[in-house]
Protein backbone atom coordinates (compact mmCIF):
# COMPACT_ATOMS: atom_id res chain seq x y z
CA UNK A 1 0.00 0.00 0.00
CA UNK A 2 1.76 3.58 -0.62
CA UNK A 3 0.76 6.07 1.37
CA UNK A 4 0.97 9.88 0.89
CA UNK A 5 3.37 10.49 3.95
CA UNK A 6 4.47 14.11 3.52
CA UNK A 7 3.49 17.16 1.32
CA UNK A 8 5.44 20.42 0.96
CA UNK A 9 3.64 23.57 -1.34
CA UNK A 10 5.42 26.22 -2.55
CA UNK A 11 3.17 29.02 -3.95
CA UNK A 12 0.26 27.48 -4.28
CA UNK A 13 -2.79 29.67 -3.84
CA UNK A 14 -2.38 30.81 -0.49
CA UNK A 15 -0.21 29.03 0.72
CA UNK A 16 3.79 30.84 0.29
CA UNK A 17 5.36 27.77 1.87
CA UNK A 18 3.91 24.98 4.21
CA UNK A 19 4.33 21.18 4.85
CA UNK A 20 2.69 18.71 6.60
CA UNK A 21 4.23 15.79 7.91
CA UNK A 22 3.29 12.66 9.39
CA UNK A 23 0.19 11.39 6.94
CA UNK A 24 -1.79 8.50 8.10
CA UNK A 25 -4.40 5.97 7.12
CA UNK A 26 -6.73 8.82 8.50
CA UNK A 27 -6.25 12.22 8.33
CA UNK A 28 -8.08 15.45 9.42
CA UNK A 29 -7.51 18.62 8.26
CA UNK A 30 -8.90 21.78 10.56
CA UNK A 31 -8.41 25.27 11.38
CA UNK A 32 -10.31 28.60 10.61
CA UNK A 33 -11.48 29.77 7.86
CA UNK A 34 -8.36 31.02 5.17
CA UNK A 35 -6.15 28.75 6.65
CA UNK A 36 -5.34 26.53 3.14
CA UNK A 37 -7.50 23.37 3.98
CA UNK A 38 -9.27 23.24 0.59
CA UNK A 39 -5.55 24.19 -0.72
CA UNK A 40 -4.30 22.00 0.61
CA UNK A 41 -6.81 19.25 -0.36
CA UNK A 42 -6.40 20.76 -4.02
CA UNK A 43 -2.37 20.72 -3.92
CA UNK A 44 -2.92 16.97 -3.62
CA UNK A 45 -5.43 16.45 -5.69
CA UNK A 46 -3.50 18.28 -8.63
CA UNK A 47 -0.30 17.07 -7.82
CA UNK A 48 -1.03 13.33 -6.88
CA UNK A 49 -3.53 12.91 -10.92
CA UNK A 50 -0.47 13.99 -12.02
CA UNK A 51 -0.59 13.84 -16.03
CA UNK A 52 -3.80 12.15 -16.35
CA UNK A 53 -5.15 15.44 -15.53
CA UNK A 54 -8.59 13.91 -15.01
CA UNK A 55 -10.37 11.43 -12.33
CA UNK A 56 -13.41 9.32 -12.81
CA UNK A 57 -16.05 11.91 -12.15
CA UNK A 58 -14.41 15.29 -13.48
CA UNK A 59 -13.08 15.67 -17.06
CA UNK A 60 -10.49 18.00 -15.98
CA UNK A 61 -9.24 18.37 -12.90
CA UNK A 62 -7.37 21.48 -13.09
CA UNK A 63 -10.53 23.15 -15.37
CA UNK A 64 -12.72 21.77 -12.41
CA UNK A 65 -10.23 23.71 -9.57
CA UNK A 66 -10.45 26.50 -11.84
CA UNK A 67 -13.94 26.23 -11.81
CA UNK A 68 -14.53 26.06 -8.10
CA UNK A 69 -11.71 28.85 -7.45
CA UNK A 70 -13.93 31.21 -9.95
CA UNK A 71 -10.22 31.76 -11.17
CA UNK A 72 -10.05 33.37 -14.61
CA UNK A 73 -6.50 30.82 -15.58
CA UNK A 74 -4.88 28.26 -14.32
CA UNK A 75 -1.78 31.16 -13.91
CA UNK A 76 -4.17 32.32 -10.71
CA UNK A 77 -3.33 29.58 -8.63
CA UNK A 78 -0.17 30.81 -8.13
CA UNK A 79 0.82 32.75 -4.74
CA UNK A 80 -0.36 36.21 -5.17
CA UNK A 81 -1.50 35.56 -8.21
CA UNK A 82 2.63 35.91 -9.02
CA UNK A 83 3.29 35.55 -12.75
CA UNK A 84 5.37 33.79 -13.72
CA UNK A 85 5.99 31.53 -10.49
CA UNK A 86 7.47 28.43 -9.10
CA UNK A 87 5.13 26.63 -8.33
CA UNK A 88 6.34 23.50 -6.20
CA UNK A 89 3.92 20.58 -4.43
CA UNK A 90 6.28 17.74 -3.15
CA UNK A 91 4.57 14.74 -2.27
CA UNK A 92 6.40 11.97 -0.24
CA UNK A 93 4.81 8.54 -1.10
CA UNK A 94 5.90 5.71 1.32
CA UNK A 95 5.18 2.00 0.32
CA UNK A 96 4.47 -0.15 3.03
CA UNK A 97 4.08 -4.41 2.19
CA UNK A 98 1.16 -6.23 3.17
CA UNK A 99 0.61 -6.73 6.97
CA UNK A 100 4.11 -5.09 7.60
CA UNK A 101 5.04 -1.82 8.84
CA UNK A 102 8.46 -2.18 7.33
CA UNK A 103 8.88 1.10 5.09
CA UNK A 104 10.09 -1.10 1.48
CA UNK A 105 10.37 2.02 -0.22
CA UNK A 106 10.23 5.98 0.13
CA UNK A 107 10.00 8.11 -2.91
CA UNK A 108 9.50 11.67 -3.92
CA UNK A 109 6.76 12.78 -6.60
CA UNK A 110 7.82 16.42 -7.55
CA UNK A 111 5.38 18.07 -9.12
CA UNK A 112 5.67 21.88 -10.43
CA UNK A 113 2.96 23.52 -12.32
CA UNK A 114 3.49 24.76 -15.34
CA UNK A 115 1.81 27.67 -17.24
CA UNK A 116 -0.90 25.86 -18.54
CA UNK A 117 -1.66 24.03 -15.51
CA UNK A 118 -0.68 20.79 -15.68
CA UNK A 119 1.58 18.54 -12.93
CA UNK A 120 4.48 16.85 -14.30
CA UNK A 121 5.48 13.98 -12.50
CA UNK A 122 9.49 12.34 -12.37
CA UNK A 123 8.17 9.33 -10.87
CA UNK A 124 6.18 6.81 -13.66
CA UNK A 125 6.14 3.35 -11.60
CA UNK A 126 3.59 1.52 -12.49
CA UNK A 127 2.15 1.40 -8.58
CA UNK A 128 2.59 5.26 -8.76
CA UNK A 129 0.50 5.28 -11.94
CA UNK A 130 -1.72 3.43 -10.28
CA UNK A 131 -1.98 5.40 -7.29
CA UNK A 132 -2.31 8.83 -9.00
CA UNK A 133 -5.01 7.58 -11.42
CA UNK A 134 -6.81 6.38 -8.49
CA UNK A 135 -7.34 9.87 -6.64
CA UNK A 136 -10.56 11.09 -5.18
CA UNK A 137 -12.21 13.97 -4.23
CA UNK A 138 -15.44 14.50 -2.58
CA UNK A 139 -16.95 18.06 -1.75
CA UNK A 140 -20.18 19.36 -0.45
CA UNK A 141 -21.99 20.07 -3.42
CA UNK A 142 -21.46 16.64 -5.10
CA UNK A 143 -24.04 15.56 -2.48
CA UNK A 144 -26.47 16.59 -4.72
CA UNK A 145 -24.78 16.12 -8.09
CA UNK A 146 -26.99 13.04 -9.66
CA UNK A 147 -24.36 12.73 -12.26
CA UNK A 148 -22.10 10.59 -10.07
CA UNK A 149 -24.16 7.49 -10.30
CA UNK A 150 -25.25 8.29 -13.97
CA UNK A 151 -21.38 8.70 -14.32
CA UNK A 152 -19.84 5.67 -11.92
CA UNK A 153 -22.73 3.19 -11.71
CA UNK A 154 -21.19 0.55 -14.14
CA UNK A 155 -18.29 0.48 -12.53
CA UNK A 156 -20.14 -0.03 -8.95
CA UNK A 157 -22.68 -3.10 -9.99
CA UNK A 158 -19.19 -4.14 -12.24
CA UNK A 159 -17.47 -5.44 -8.91
CA UNK A 160 -21.16 -5.69 -7.15
CA UNK A 161 -19.66 -2.68 -4.73
CA UNK A 162 -24.07 -1.79 -4.18
CA UNK A 163 -24.29 -4.19 -2.09
CA UNK A 164 -21.79 -3.09 0.55
CA UNK A 165 -23.79 0.18 -0.45
CA UNK A 166 -27.07 -0.78 0.70
CA UNK A 167 -26.05 -2.33 3.69
CA UNK A 168 -24.36 0.82 4.69
CA UNK A 169 -27.11 2.92 3.89
CA UNK A 170 -29.09 0.39 6.16
CA UNK A 171 -26.65 0.81 8.93
CA UNK A 172 -26.18 4.61 8.71
CA UNK A 173 -29.79 5.62 8.81
CA UNK A 174 -31.38 2.70 10.29
CA UNK A 175 -33.77 1.83 7.27
CA UNK A 176 -34.41 -1.21 5.28
CA UNK A 177 -33.23 -0.90 1.90
CA UNK A 178 -33.03 -4.12 -0.23
CA UNK A 179 -31.01 -2.77 -3.30
CA UNK A 180 -30.44 -0.07 -5.29
CA UNK A 181 -31.54 -0.02 -9.42
CA UNK A 182 -30.71 2.66 -11.94
CA UNK A 183 -33.98 3.24 -14.00
CA UNK A 184 -33.84 6.04 -16.78
CA UNK A 185 -30.75 7.70 -15.27
CA UNK A 186 -32.28 7.64 -11.69
CA UNK A 187 -30.85 5.53 -9.03
CA UNK A 188 -33.77 4.52 -6.88
CA UNK A 189 -33.36 2.90 -3.51
CA UNK A 190 -35.10 -0.01 -3.51
CA UNK A 191 -37.29 -1.22 -0.17
CA UNK A 192 -39.89 -3.97 0.17
CA UNK A 193 -42.76 -1.80 -1.07
CA UNK A 194 -41.47 0.55 -3.00
CA UNK A 195 -38.73 1.82 -4.53
CA UNK A 196 -37.70 5.83 -3.85
CA UNK A 197 -35.13 7.48 -6.17
CA UNK A 198 -31.91 8.76 -4.42
CA UNK A 199 -32.80 12.35 -5.21
CA UNK A 200 -36.13 12.34 -3.51
CA UNK A 201 -34.48 11.52 -0.36
CA UNK A 202 -32.80 14.51 2.49
CA UNK A 203 -29.62 15.64 1.57
CA UNK A 204 -27.67 13.75 4.32
CA UNK A 205 -28.17 10.77 2.23
CA UNK A 206 -27.81 11.89 -0.82
CA UNK A 207 -24.39 12.87 0.50
CA UNK A 208 -23.90 9.59 2.27
CA UNK A 209 -24.30 7.24 -0.84
CA UNK A 210 -22.86 9.26 -3.25
CA UNK A 211 -19.43 9.64 -0.92
CA UNK A 212 -19.81 5.93 -0.34
CA UNK A 213 -20.60 5.21 -3.85
CA UNK A 214 -17.50 6.88 -5.13
CA UNK A 215 -14.75 5.94 -2.48
CA UNK A 216 -16.33 2.18 -3.53
CA UNK A 217 -14.02 2.71 -6.70
CA UNK A 218 -11.15 3.96 -5.40
CA UNK A 219 -8.47 1.40 -4.84
CA UNK A 220 -4.98 1.89 -3.35
CA UNK A 221 -5.41 5.40 -3.39
CA UNK A 222 -6.25 8.39 -1.87
CA UNK A 223 -9.76 9.59 -1.06
CA UNK A 224 -10.39 13.63 -0.55
CA UNK A 225 -13.17 14.78 1.40
CA UNK A 226 -14.45 17.88 1.61
CA UNK A 227 -16.73 18.84 5.50
CA UNK A 228 -17.97 15.34 5.71
CA UNK A 229 -20.17 16.65 8.43
CA UNK A 230 -22.06 18.96 5.61
CA UNK A 231 -26.23 16.82 5.91
CA UNK A 232 -25.16 14.96 8.54
CA UNK A 233 -27.06 14.54 12.50
CA UNK A 234 -24.47 13.99 14.17
CA UNK A 235 -26.41 9.99 15.14
CA UNK A 236 -25.49 9.65 11.32
CA UNK A 237 -22.26 10.82 11.48
CA UNK A 238 -20.77 8.64 13.64
CA UNK A 239 -22.12 5.34 11.58
CA UNK A 240 -20.97 7.52 8.14
CA UNK A 241 -17.94 7.94 9.43
CA UNK A 242 -17.25 4.14 10.31
CA UNK A 243 -18.67 3.03 7.07
CA UNK A 244 -16.20 5.37 5.28
CA UNK A 245 -13.30 4.14 7.32
CA UNK A 246 -14.45 0.69 6.75
CA UNK A 247 -14.38 0.59 3.37
CA UNK A 248 -11.66 2.85 3.14
CA UNK A 249 -9.36 0.12 5.03
CA UNK A 250 -10.22 -2.43 2.74
CA UNK A 251 -9.92 -0.62 -0.01
CA UNK A 252 -6.47 0.19 1.27
CA UNK A 253 -7.30 3.92 0.61
CA UNK A 254 -5.86 6.72 2.81
CA UNK A 255 -8.06 8.99 3.78
CA UNK A 256 -7.56 13.08 3.80
CA UNK A 257 -10.78 15.10 4.92
CA UNK A 258 -11.36 18.61 6.10
CA UNK A 259 -13.92 19.92 8.80
CA UNK A 260 -14.81 22.54 11.38
CA UNK A 261 -16.74 20.38 13.19
CA UNK A 262 -15.94 18.57 16.75
CA UNK A 263 -18.60 16.39 16.03
CA UNK A 264 -16.49 14.99 12.90
CA UNK A 265 -13.33 15.07 14.38
CA UNK A 266 -14.28 13.03 17.57
CA UNK A 267 -16.68 10.40 14.77
CA UNK A 268 -13.63 9.80 12.17
CA UNK A 269 -10.65 9.41 15.47
CA UNK A 270 -13.63 7.06 16.72
CA UNK A 271 -14.07 5.36 13.58
CA UNK A 272 -10.59 4.77 12.52
CA UNK A 273 -9.98 3.19 15.92
CA UNK A 274 -12.88 1.00 15.56
CA UNK A 275 -12.05 -0.47 12.15
CA UNK A 276 -7.93 -0.19 13.80
CA UNK A 277 -6.57 2.53 11.25
CA UNK A 278 -4.50 5.18 12.60
CA UNK A 279 -5.88 8.73 13.01
CA UNK A 280 -4.17 12.27 12.90
CA UNK A 281 -5.87 15.65 13.45
CA UNK A 282 -3.53 18.40 11.69
CA UNK A 283 -4.88 21.93 13.13
CA UNK A 284 -3.65 24.03 9.83
CA UNK A 285 -2.55 28.07 10.39
CA UNK A 286 -1.49 30.59 7.73
CA UNK A 287 0.23 33.23 8.10
CA UNK A 288 1.77 35.75 5.87
CA UNK A 289 1.45 33.30 3.57
CA UNK A 290 3.61 30.38 6.08
CA UNK A 291 0.98 27.59 6.31
CA UNK A 292 2.18 25.82 9.70
CA UNK A 293 0.51 22.40 10.67
CA UNK A 294 0.66 21.12 13.93
CA UNK A 295 -0.34 17.24 14.23
CA UNK A 296 -1.94 15.61 16.65
CA UNK A 297 -2.41 11.98 17.21
CA UNK A 298 -5.62 10.20 18.58
CA UNK A 299 -4.81 10.08 22.06
CA UNK A 300 -3.62 13.72 22.25
CA UNK A 301 -6.55 15.34 20.90
CA UNK A 302 -8.65 13.26 23.33
CA UNK A 303 -6.49 14.40 26.62
CA UNK A 304 -6.84 18.16 25.17
CA UNK A 305 -10.46 17.85 24.70
CA UNK A 306 -10.74 16.28 27.82
CA UNK A 307 -8.86 18.90 29.97
CA UNK A 308 -11.54 21.46 27.89
CA UNK A 309 -9.49 22.77 24.97
CA UNK A 310 -11.57 22.85 21.42
CA UNK A 311 -8.75 21.66 19.16
CA UNK A 312 -9.98 23.67 16.55
CA UNK A 313 -8.86 26.71 18.73
CA UNK A 314 -5.42 25.25 18.82
CA UNK A 315 -3.13 28.47 17.65
CA UNK A 316 -5.38 29.80 20.44
CA UNK A 317 -2.24 28.46 22.78
CA UNK A 318 0.56 27.97 20.68
CA UNK B 1 -1.24 37.26 23.74
CA UNK B 2 -1.69 33.30 23.54
CA UNK B 3 -3.77 31.81 26.42
CA UNK B 4 -1.76 30.13 29.30
CA UNK B 5 -3.43 27.13 31.21
CA UNK B 6 -3.12 26.43 34.54
CA UNK B 7 -2.63 22.98 35.73
CA UNK B 8 -3.11 21.55 38.95
CA UNK B 9 -3.63 18.28 41.22
CA UNK B 10 -7.40 17.88 42.15
CA UNK B 11 -11.17 19.62 43.23
CA UNK B 12 -9.53 21.93 46.30
CA UNK B 13 -7.14 23.49 44.05
CA UNK B 14 -9.72 23.48 41.11
CA UNK B 15 -12.12 25.39 43.67
CA UNK B 16 -10.06 28.11 44.91
CA UNK B 17 -8.88 28.68 41.54
CA UNK B 18 -12.50 29.06 40.35
CA UNK B 19 -13.12 31.57 43.15
CA UNK B 20 -10.32 33.88 41.90
CA UNK B 21 -11.08 33.19 38.91
CA UNK B 22 -14.70 34.66 39.61
CA UNK B 23 -13.27 37.00 41.90
CA UNK B 24 -11.47 38.70 38.74
CA UNK B 25 -7.90 38.03 40.98
CA UNK B 26 -6.53 35.84 37.97
CA UNK B 27 -4.07 37.72 35.31
CA UNK B 28 -5.75 37.57 32.10
CA UNK B 29 -5.39 35.52 29.33
CA UNK B 30 -4.83 32.38 31.50
CA UNK B 31 -7.71 29.40 31.85
CA UNK B 32 -8.20 26.72 33.81
CA UNK B 33 -7.67 22.86 32.14
CA UNK B 34 -10.20 21.20 32.93
CA UNK B 35 -8.80 17.97 35.09
CA UNK B 36 -9.80 13.75 34.97
CA UNK B 37 -9.33 12.77 38.09
CA UNK B 38 -11.26 9.67 37.49
CA UNK B 39 -8.95 8.58 34.46
CA UNK B 40 -5.71 10.34 35.71
CA UNK B 41 -5.72 10.86 39.40
CA UNK B 42 -2.94 12.84 41.55
CA UNK B 43 0.22 14.25 40.25
CA UNK B 44 1.05 11.19 37.55
CA UNK B 45 -2.51 12.10 36.01
CA UNK B 46 -1.58 15.89 35.78
CA UNK B 47 1.53 15.11 34.29
CA UNK B 48 -0.31 12.97 31.68
CA UNK B 49 -2.84 15.73 31.28
CA UNK B 50 -0.08 18.22 30.70
CA UNK B 51 2.04 16.46 28.31
CA UNK B 52 0.10 17.13 24.89
CA UNK B 53 -0.50 20.78 25.73
CA UNK B 54 3.41 21.41 25.96
CA UNK B 55 4.84 18.80 23.75
CA UNK B 56 6.65 20.94 20.89
CA UNK B 57 5.90 18.41 18.11
CA UNK B 58 2.97 16.06 18.87
CA UNK B 59 0.84 18.72 21.22
CA UNK B 60 0.39 22.01 21.31
CA UNK B 61 3.37 23.48 22.25
CA UNK B 62 1.89 25.63 24.33
CA UNK B 63 2.31 27.85 27.98
CA UNK B 64 1.32 26.35 30.84
CA UNK B 65 1.52 27.24 34.92
CA UNK B 66 1.55 23.79 37.08
CA UNK B 67 0.34 23.97 40.86
CA UNK B 68 1.96 21.13 42.34
CA UNK B 69 1.46 20.24 46.16
CA UNK B 70 4.54 20.01 47.78
CA UNK B 71 3.31 17.17 49.97
CA UNK B 72 6.28 16.49 52.09
CA UNK B 73 8.85 17.59 49.59
CA UNK B 74 10.56 20.91 49.55
CA UNK B 75 10.51 23.08 46.38
CA UNK B 76 14.43 21.41 45.35
CA UNK B 77 13.31 17.94 45.71
CA UNK B 78 9.77 18.97 43.83
CA UNK B 79 11.38 20.43 41.03
CA UNK B 80 13.88 17.38 40.81
CA UNK B 81 10.75 14.83 41.03
CA UNK B 82 8.70 17.11 38.39
CA UNK B 83 11.85 17.51 36.19
CA UNK B 84 12.45 13.41 36.21
CA UNK B 85 8.49 13.51 35.36
CA UNK B 86 8.48 15.11 32.20
CA UNK B 87 11.62 13.61 31.01
CA UNK B 88 10.00 10.06 31.31
CA UNK B 89 7.39 10.92 28.92
CA UNK B 90 9.18 12.86 26.72
CA UNK B 91 11.15 10.61 24.09
CA UNK B 92 14.32 11.95 21.97
CA UNK B 93 14.85 14.34 20.51
CA UNK B 94 12.05 16.06 22.82
CA UNK B 95 14.21 17.35 25.54
CA UNK B 96 13.19 19.41 28.97
CA UNK B 97 15.12 21.60 30.84
CA UNK B 98 15.20 23.73 33.81
CA UNK B 99 15.65 27.42 32.86
CA UNK B 100 18.44 29.72 34.78
CA UNK B 101 16.20 31.64 35.83
CA UNK B 102 16.40 32.57 39.75
CA UNK B 103 13.18 32.94 41.58
CA UNK B 104 12.53 31.79 45.22
CA UNK B 105 9.40 29.28 44.35
CA UNK B 106 8.73 29.00 40.83
CA UNK B 107 10.76 26.60 38.50
CA UNK B 108 10.63 27.71 34.27
CA UNK B 109 10.98 24.23 31.97
CA UNK B 110 11.60 24.41 28.68
CA UNK B 111 10.28 21.47 26.52
CA UNK B 112 12.33 21.56 23.45
CA UNK B 113 12.71 19.93 19.49
CA UNK B 114 14.05 22.35 17.42
CA UNK B 115 12.52 25.56 17.06
CA UNK B 116 9.99 24.31 18.91
CA UNK B 117 9.09 25.06 22.48
CA UNK B 118 6.74 24.43 25.11
CA UNK B 119 6.90 26.01 28.49
CA UNK B 120 5.86 25.21 31.50
CA UNK B 121 6.29 27.15 35.14
CA UNK B 122 6.31 24.81 38.27
CA UNK B 123 4.13 26.26 40.93
CA UNK B 124 4.94 24.54 44.41
CA UNK B 125 1.77 25.28 46.29
CA UNK B 126 1.87 24.99 50.29
CA UNK B 127 2.34 27.00 53.14
CA UNK B 128 5.59 25.41 54.94
CA UNK B 129 6.81 28.74 55.81
CA UNK B 130 3.84 30.06 57.88
CA UNK B 131 4.68 29.45 61.08
CA UNK B 132 1.80 30.03 62.77
CA UNK B 133 -0.34 26.87 60.90
CA UNK B 134 2.80 24.90 61.65
CA UNK B 135 2.74 25.66 65.01
CA UNK B 136 -0.81 25.32 65.87
CA UNK B 137 -1.81 22.64 63.69
CA UNK B 138 1.77 20.45 64.00
CA UNK B 139 2.13 20.53 59.60
CA UNK B 140 4.15 18.37 58.26
CA UNK B 141 2.95 17.54 54.60
CA UNK B 142 1.62 21.07 52.61
CA UNK B 143 -0.83 21.31 50.16
CA UNK B 144 -3.57 24.26 49.02
CA UNK B 145 -5.54 23.79 52.20
CA UNK B 146 -3.61 26.11 53.82
CA UNK B 147 -4.99 28.67 52.46
CA UNK B 148 -8.47 27.24 53.12
CA UNK B 149 -7.07 27.09 56.88
CA UNK B 150 -5.96 31.04 56.21
CA UNK B 151 -9.37 31.70 54.82
CA UNK B 152 -11.41 30.17 57.81
CA UNK B 153 -9.32 31.61 60.66
CA UNK B 154 -10.58 35.11 59.55
CA UNK B 155 -13.33 35.51 60.93
CA UNK B 156 -14.96 38.08 58.89
CA UNK B 157 -14.96 35.24 56.09
CA UNK B 158 -15.99 32.44 58.49
CA UNK B 159 -19.27 34.10 59.22
CA UNK B 160 -20.17 35.30 55.54
CA UNK B 161 -19.81 31.43 54.56
CA UNK B 162 -23.59 30.62 55.90
CA UNK B 163 -23.09 26.86 55.45
CA UNK B 164 -20.82 27.94 58.86
CA UNK B 165 -23.69 29.79 60.61
CA UNK B 166 -24.52 26.60 63.73
CA UNK B 167 -20.63 26.59 64.79
CA UNK B 168 -19.44 30.15 66.35
CA UNK B 169 -16.00 31.01 64.76
CA UNK B 170 -14.34 30.76 68.09
CA UNK B 171 -15.73 27.55 68.73
CA UNK B 172 -14.74 26.08 65.66
CA UNK B 173 -11.19 27.21 66.04
CA UNK B 174 -11.36 26.07 69.05
CA UNK B 175 -12.20 22.56 67.98
CA UNK B 176 -9.65 22.34 65.08
CA UNK B 177 -6.97 22.47 67.38
CA UNK B 178 -9.10 20.36 70.18
CA UNK B 179 -9.94 17.12 67.99
CA UNK B 180 -6.32 17.89 66.20
CA UNK B 181 -4.61 17.05 69.35
CA UNK B 182 -7.15 14.78 70.48
CA UNK B 183 -6.08 12.49 67.19
CA UNK B 184 -2.11 13.15 67.74
CA UNK B 185 -2.55 11.64 71.47
CA UNK B 186 -4.09 8.53 69.73
CA UNK B 187 -2.30 7.33 67.51
CA UNK B 188 -4.07 9.03 64.28
CA UNK B 189 -1.81 10.89 61.72
CA UNK B 190 -3.22 15.02 61.78
CA UNK B 191 -0.15 16.39 59.45
CA UNK B 192 -2.09 17.79 56.79
CA UNK B 193 -4.34 21.18 56.20
CA UNK B 194 -6.76 18.77 54.20
CA UNK B 195 -7.72 16.53 57.71
CA UNK B 196 -8.59 19.67 59.92
CA UNK B 197 -11.00 21.13 56.71
CA UNK B 198 -12.50 17.52 57.28
CA UNK B 199 -12.71 18.11 61.30
CA UNK B 200 -14.06 21.10 60.46
CA UNK B 201 -16.66 20.18 58.52
CA UNK B 202 -17.72 17.38 60.61
CA UNK B 203 -17.96 20.05 63.49
CA UNK B 204 -19.98 22.46 61.93
CA UNK B 205 -22.01 19.74 60.25
CA UNK B 206 -21.70 20.82 56.73
CA UNK B 207 -22.58 18.56 53.65
CA UNK B 208 -21.06 19.89 50.75
CA UNK B 209 -17.55 18.78 49.93
CA UNK B 210 -14.72 20.44 51.21
CA UNK B 211 -13.81 22.22 46.93
CA UNK B 212 -17.56 23.42 47.38
CA UNK B 213 -16.73 25.29 50.93
CA UNK B 214 -13.38 26.26 49.29
CA UNK B 215 -15.20 27.87 46.80
CA UNK B 216 -17.37 29.64 48.98
CA UNK B 217 -14.55 30.81 51.04
CA UNK B 218 -13.18 32.18 48.40
CA UNK B 219 -16.04 34.09 46.95
CA UNK B 220 -16.86 35.63 50.39
CA UNK B 221 -13.42 36.25 51.14
CA UNK B 222 -13.17 38.19 48.15
CA UNK B 223 -16.56 40.37 48.79
CA UNK B 224 -15.96 40.78 52.52
CA UNK B 225 -12.86 41.77 53.39
CA UNK B 226 -10.25 44.37 51.94
CA UNK B 227 -8.69 43.41 48.47
CA UNK B 228 -4.81 43.94 50.27
CA UNK B 229 -5.93 41.85 52.98
CA UNK B 230 -7.19 39.02 51.05
CA UNK B 231 -4.69 38.95 48.78
CA UNK B 232 -2.30 38.79 51.92
CA UNK B 233 -3.98 35.86 52.81
CA UNK B 234 -3.55 34.07 49.35
CA UNK B 235 0.02 34.82 49.30
CA UNK B 236 2.27 33.75 47.92
CA UNK B 237 0.19 31.46 45.56
CA UNK B 238 -1.50 34.83 44.21
CA UNK B 239 1.70 36.30 43.11
CA UNK B 240 2.98 32.98 42.03
CA UNK B 241 0.25 33.23 39.29
CA UNK B 242 1.39 36.11 38.08
CA UNK B 243 4.77 36.00 38.19
CA UNK B 244 4.29 32.79 36.15
CA UNK B 245 2.43 34.52 33.78
CA UNK B 246 5.29 37.29 33.36
CA UNK B 247 8.42 34.41 33.46
CA UNK B 248 6.08 32.45 30.13
CA UNK B 249 4.95 36.36 28.58
CA UNK B 250 7.81 38.69 30.02
CA UNK B 251 6.17 41.63 28.61
CA UNK B 252 2.72 41.52 29.47
CA UNK B 253 0.94 43.56 32.25
CA UNK B 254 -0.56 41.47 34.86
CA UNK B 255 -2.22 42.93 37.67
Amino acid sequence: MLLLTSIEIENFRGIRQGKLEGLTDVNILIGRNNCGKTTVIEAIHRSIAGQDKVDRLRQNIVNYWTDVRRDGSPHDAAYQKCIPAKVTVRCTLTGYSKGSASEINRMLLYSMFSDNGDSLAKEQENSILIFRSQVMLFRPPDALTHNIEQLLWTNILADRSDKELVKSLNEIFSVRAESFSMIDSKLYILFEKQGIPLDSQGDGTRAAVRTLMMLALVKDSIFLLEEPECHQHPGSLERFAIAVCKLAKANQVQLILSTHSNECVRAFMKASNQVESNAAVFHLALTDGLQTARRLDTEAVETLTDTGIDIRFLDMYS
Amino acid sequence: MKTIRIYFEGDDDKAILEGLDEAGLLPQGVELAKRDKGQNPGKDGLIRQLIPFVHPTTGVGGNAIVLVDLDDLNIDKLTVWFHNQLKSQLQAPVTCELADITHPRLRPFRVISGNEIGNIVLCPVGLPDDATLRAEYILDRFAIDEYLLRLVRHGGIYSAVTDFSSLPHATAMHKLTEVGKLFRDNGIDVSRSKTYMQILRAAAQIRPATATIAKRLVSKGAKTIPGVEFRELLSPLLDDIHNAVELLIPDSATS
